[in-house]
C-alpha cells in the first residue's frame, strides 16, 4: 500500500514563514553589539551588568515576539525595554555596587595620567555621572548612539522639547566638568579632522593614479 | 550707517557661539571615541549568545542541561556520559574544531581571520543545522566515534526509553549541578577556555 502524498494547496507561500526562533536570532545578531554598548554606557561602564541587562531585554523580547509583526517596531520596543531595565538597575539593584565602584574608579583615575586613554575614559565616566539621569540618557542616546531627538523621545516617552532642554544642560555641565582638558579634546578633534582630510587626499591620489 | 560700538559685541557673540559649538563637538567626539566598551570579540559574542540561550531554556525548563536542550545537544547524546565528558562535549559544541588544535596552531589574532580554526563563527554555532554533520565535521576522530556509537544506540533508545545507567548518570549530574551553583558552572569553564585561548 502506498501512502498518498498530500497535495500542497496553491495558496501555500513559496517561501515558508520565518519562524519565531529565526526572527529572534535575527534580532539578537542585529542588535546585540549595539545594545550591549548602549547598556554599558547607560550603566556607567559596568560590562557584566550591561550584558546581563541586554540578555534580560532579549528575554522579554522573546516572550513578546509573537505580538510584533514589524521588526522596526520590535526593535524600538526592545530598546525601550533595555533603557528601562538599565534605569531600574541603576536605581535599585546596583546602587551600592555602583557607588562602591565609582568611588574606587575615582581613586584610580586620580593616579592615571590624562595621556592614557584609560585615564581619559575614566574622566569622561566621572563627568557623565554628574548629569541627572534624564540628561545622561538623552545625551547617550542622541550624541553617542545616534538616535534622532524624535526617536529618543519615543524611546524615553518624553517630549522632544524636554529632550532638547536636557541636551543643552547636559552639554553645559560636561563642558564645565571637563573644562581643564577642553583644549586637549579640541586638539584631538583637530588631529582627527586633519587625518581624515589627509586620508581623503591620499585616496584621491590613488584614484587619480588609477 | 555705522554702529561702531555694536560691531565688536556681535563679533564677540559670534566667537563665543563658535567656541561653544567647537567645544561641544570636541566633547561629543571624545565621548564617542573613548566612552565605549571594547568591541565584542567573536568569542564574547558566542558566549553572550550561549548564556542567553541558557537563560531562555532555564527559565522555561530548569533542568535544561539534563533535558538535552542546552546548546541544542540532544539528551540521548549526553545521557550516559560522565559529568566531565558531558561538560567537554558542551564546550566542544561551542568550539567545534578545538580538539584538532595543537597549542602552536592557536592564532594570535583570531578575530581577524574567518579561517581561524578557533573562531566560533555563527554558522558553526547555528544549532538548527544538522547535528550529526556538525559533530562529524568538527570533532576529532575519537569523539566522532563516540558520537556515532551513541547515535546508533539512540535509534533504538529515544529519550523516553533512557536506560537505567543513563538515569543514574543524569541523577548524578543533577546532584552535581545543584551542589555546585549551576548558574556559574559553565561561564567559569568558558572563562578558563578563554584564558587558554588568549
Amino acid at each position: 500500500m502506498t501512502t498518498a502524498t498530500p497535495i500542497t494547496p496553491l495558496t501555500t507561500p513559496a517561501v515558508p514563514d520565518v519562524s519565531l526562533e529565526a526572527r529572534f536570532q535575527t534580532l539578537v545578531v542585529s542588535h546585540r553589539d549595539r545594545a550591549v554598548r548602549m547598556a554599558w554606557r547607560l550603566l556607567g561602564g559596568d560590562k557584566a551588568a550591561a550584558e546581563d541587562i541586554t540578555q534580560e531585554a532579549f528575554l522579554k523580547a522573546w516572550k513578546a515576539l509573537p505580538e510584533w509583526r514589524s521588526e522596526a517596531e520590535l526593535s524600538t520596543w526592545f530598546y525601550r525595554i533595555l533603557i528601562r531595565l538599565a534605569a531600574n538597575h541603576r536605581r535599585w539593584q546596583g546602587v551600592r555596587t555602583f557607588w562602591h565602584g565609582l568611588m574606587k574608579r575615582q581613586d584610580e583615575a586620580s593616579l592615571l595620567p590624562f595621556s592614557s586613554d584609560q585615564g581619559l575614559q575614566r574622566r569622561l565616566a566621572q563627568a557623565i555621572e554628574k548629569l541627572s539621569p534624564g540628561q545622561r540618557e538623552v545625551f547617550i542616546l542622541v550624541h553617542l548612539e545616534g538616535f534622532s531627538v524624535p526617536e529618543a523621545a519615543e524611546l524615553l516617552g518624553k517630549s522632544p522639547g524636554t529632550l532638547k532642554s536636557h541636551l543643552h544642560r547636559a552639554l553645559e555641565t560636561l563642558r564645565g566638568e571637563l573644562a581643564d582638558i577642553q583644549s586637549d579634546l579640541q586638539a584631538d578633534l583637530q588631529a582627527d579632522l586633519e587625518a581624515s582630510i589627509s586620508g581623503d587626499a591620499g585616496m584621491k591620489r590613488v584614484e587619480e593614479k588609477r | 550707517m555705522n554702529h561702531p560700538k555694536e560691531s565688536p559685541n556681535v563679533s564677540s557673540v559670534e566667537t563665543s557661539c563658535d567656541d561653544t559649538e567647537s567645544s561641544n563637538t570636541a566633547l561629543i567626539q571624545a565621548f564617542q571615541k573613548h566612552y565605549q566598551p571594547a568591541p565584542m570579540s567573536p568569542f564574547e559574542q558566542a558566549k553572550f549568545d550561549w548564556v542567553l540561550r541558557e537563560k531562555r531554556e532555564k527559565r522555561s525548563r530548569p533542568s535544561s542541561l539534563l533535558s538535552g536542550q542546552l546548546l541544542g545537544i540532544p539528551a540521548r547524546l549526553i545521557a550516559g556520559l560522565s559529568v566531565g565528558m558531558a561538560t567537554a562535549v558542551a564546550l566542544l559544541w561551542m568550539l567545534p574544531n578545538a580538539p584538532q588544535l595543537e597549542p602552536s596552531a592557536i592564532p594570535v589574532a583570531h578575530e581577524t581571520s574567518q579561517e581561524s580554526p578557533l573562531d566560533p563563527t555563527p554558522d558553526l554555532l547555528d544549532m538548527t543545522s544538522d547535528e550529526e554533520s556538525i559533530v562529524a565535521s568538527h570533532l576529532d576522530d575519537g569523539i566522532s566515534a563516540l558520537w556515532s556509537t551513541l547515535l546508533s544506540d539512540s535509534d533504538a533508545t529515544e529519550a523516553e526509553t533512557t536506560t537505567d545507567e543513563d538515569a543514574i548518570t543524569v541523577a548524578m549530574t543533577e546532584d552535581w549541578l545543584e551542589s555546585d551553583s549551576s548558574d556559574e558552572w559553565m561561564p567559569d569553564d568558558l572563562q578558563m577556555l578563554e584564558t587558554v585561548w588568549n
